[in-house]
């Protein structure tokens, strides 16, 4: 053992605790994490009258709501469309922001501050203010009800997040590398792409999830901008149904309107490793 | 829009800054307005302490990191409609799990989102309960992208765990705390879903943000430009917050 890392009793002891302190954490956060996931599992596999009695948690769970949900054409139709959406609108953003923010990063570029203000206020409109002239454009150009014409609107408000998140990422690089790379030869482009993306792997990863998921959820701006092929979150609440409240069946289609976006994160995490950016710091 | 008066119809007639008068001197939208920047105070400061506390934590968690990450942003990935429905669901003070459970250990009649003394603080830790991944896995990146060296030299100096924390970790990671948290509460002010669905801005209005008070004045009673008057004043009213806050904090920054 190095010299360094000795530690007498009572350090020991400290870590100790902080390592109880952090198991206990974290068992608390992901506790209050899953238990709704869970009781809204219960609900969606339970007859929806006997729900209302006393809550049990042993019983014969009953996946017929699912079926029902899963069997629901309109239902599959927005799944296909939340989908084809999100990813339309993940490829835009991150192939618009991945340069501009580079750039915007690493050299001098004039109205910087302009541009970056712009941005924001972008990000800042309410959703109601801009799904309106956005209705009219997307009307004209022929995209109304389309997943490109939806993906498209949505670069309003994503690719301002994807900016300034990369941006901070971008920051945390030293400037070195890249000047490195550039007496060594290599292009603007090869500088980004084979020095910078392999360094802020973590943070294009993170940003990818982050405008999935807020597209996935995005109501206000569907709403406006679709009306024969809604996304799922509108699907999804309409089946608060008129007249009688399923909850079995609202509670199913919560659930599986989660998986696909679930997936995905769970692929782009695998992305979120430390190994590759271990070496460019030192 | 803000300088007509449109309810819907054909009929446009342009009447100046009337709208503005009228929105100005209405008790109802700074009541809201209030309630809204109450909200985001809220919401954003148990989000930001939460979600840094919780990437601090799993940053050290080694091999188990990824499955943590994957479960702790789960709520992010459920719309808020959903979220609203769900929690609506569990905290119901008669069919609701939540109050049933803590009935059997003696707290009765306890209506979070039906009491108007708390109804705001519900709604708050509703949404901390939705957004705090957005936070936590921010953060998680941003600590991962931190250089190793100033900790191992720290940790050779003999530093303290908190010394490393308030002297390297701190001062490293507070532009994205910042962005971070600047970024929720833009997002805090635009709140709408989460009221819409788990209480409809009630009991009473205690709980009606300013963009369900838009929606309610343009749709409901069809005052629609009002409601874009409305809009419009909200909007002009954040950016000079957000505007002064970005300068405040950059005039600190350069102090340090």
């Amino acid at each position: 053992m190095p010299w360094y890392r000795y530690h007498d009793a009572g350090a020991v002891m400290f870590r100790k605790t902080g390592a109880i302190g952090r198991i206990i954490t974290l068992a608390i956060a992901v506790f209050v994490t899953i238990a709704p996931f869970y009781w809204i599992f219960v609900l969606s596999t339970q007859d929806p009258a006997s729900s209302f009695g006393e809550p049990r948690f042993f019983y014969h769970p009953s996946f017929s709501a699912f079926k029902t949900v899963w069997s629901d054409r309109d239902f599959l139709a927005a799944t296909r469309m939340s989908v084809i959406t999100g990813a339309l609108t993940v490829l835009i953003s991150l192939a618009v922001s991945i340069p501009a923010a580079y750039i915007l990063v690493k050299r001098k570029v004039r109205k910087r501050s302009g541009l970056l203000s712009w941005l924001f206020i972008a990000y800042l409109f309410p959703d109601f203010i801009i799904a309106l002239p956005l209705y009219s454009v997307l009307q004209n150009m022929g995209l109304y009800d389309t997943s490109i014409g939806l993906a498209l609107a949505y670069q309003g408000f994503m690719a301002p997040l994807a900016m300034w998140l990369l941006m901070a990422f971008f920051k945390a690089v030293p400037d070195e590398i890249g000047q490195a790379a550039k007496i060594d030869g290599c292009s603007e482009w090869a500088t980004l792409r084979r020095i910078y993306l392999p360094v802020v792997r973590s943070g294009v990863a993170t940003v990818a999830i982050l405008v999935a998921i807020n597209v996935w959820n995005e109501v206000t701006i569907a709403l406006a901008l679709t009306s024969s092929n809604p996304t799922l979150p509108i699907v999804v609440s309409s089946y608060k149904g008129y007249a009688a409240l399923r909850w079995d069946q609202l509670s199913a289609a919560i659930l599986l309107s989660v998986i696909p976006v679930l997936i995905f994160a769970a692929f782009a995490q695998k992305q979120i490793v430390r190994g590759l950016t271990e070496g460019a710091f030192n | 829009m803000s300088f007509f008066n449109w309810n819907w119809g054909n009929r446009f007639s342009f009447i100046g800054l009337a709208n503005y008068a009228n929105v100005l001197t209405n008790q109802e939208f700074w009541a809201s307005l209030f309630r809204t920047v109450g909200f985001t105070l809220l919401a954003v400061t148990f989000e930001t302490i939460i979600g840094f506390a919780l990437a601090m934590v799993v940053d050290r968690a080694g091999r188990q990191a990824g499955w943590l990450r994957s479960v702790l942003i789960a709520p992010l990935m459920v719309s808020g409609i959903a979220v609203s429905l769900t929690w609506k669901i569990i905290l119901d003070p008669t069919i609701g799990i939540l109050p049933r459970l803590l009935g059997h250990i003696g707290i009765h009649h306890l209506n979070l989102l039906g009491d108007p003394k708390i109804s705001l603080l519900s709604v708050s830790g509703l949404d901390t309960w939705w957004q705090t991944g957005f936070v936590f896995i921010i953060l998680c990146a941003g600590l991962q992208a931190l250089p190793r060296d100033p900790f191992e030299a720290a940790q050779i100096d003999g530093a303290t765990a908190w010394k490393s924390f308030r002297y390297l970790t701190l001062p490293l990671m507070m532009p994205l705390v910042l962005l971070v948290a600047g970024i929720r509460t833009i997002d805090c002010l635009k709140l709408f879903a989460l009221v819409f669905g788990a209480t409809g801005g009630g009991p009473g209005q205690t709980t009606e943000s300013v963009q369900l008070l838009a929606y309610r004045t343009g749709f409901k009673a069809s005052q629609m430009s009002l409601s874009m008057t409305m809009m419009v004043i909200y909007v002009l009213f954040t950016v000079v917050g957000v505007v002064a806050l970005v300068s405040i904090s950059r005039r600190g920054r350069s102090h340090v």
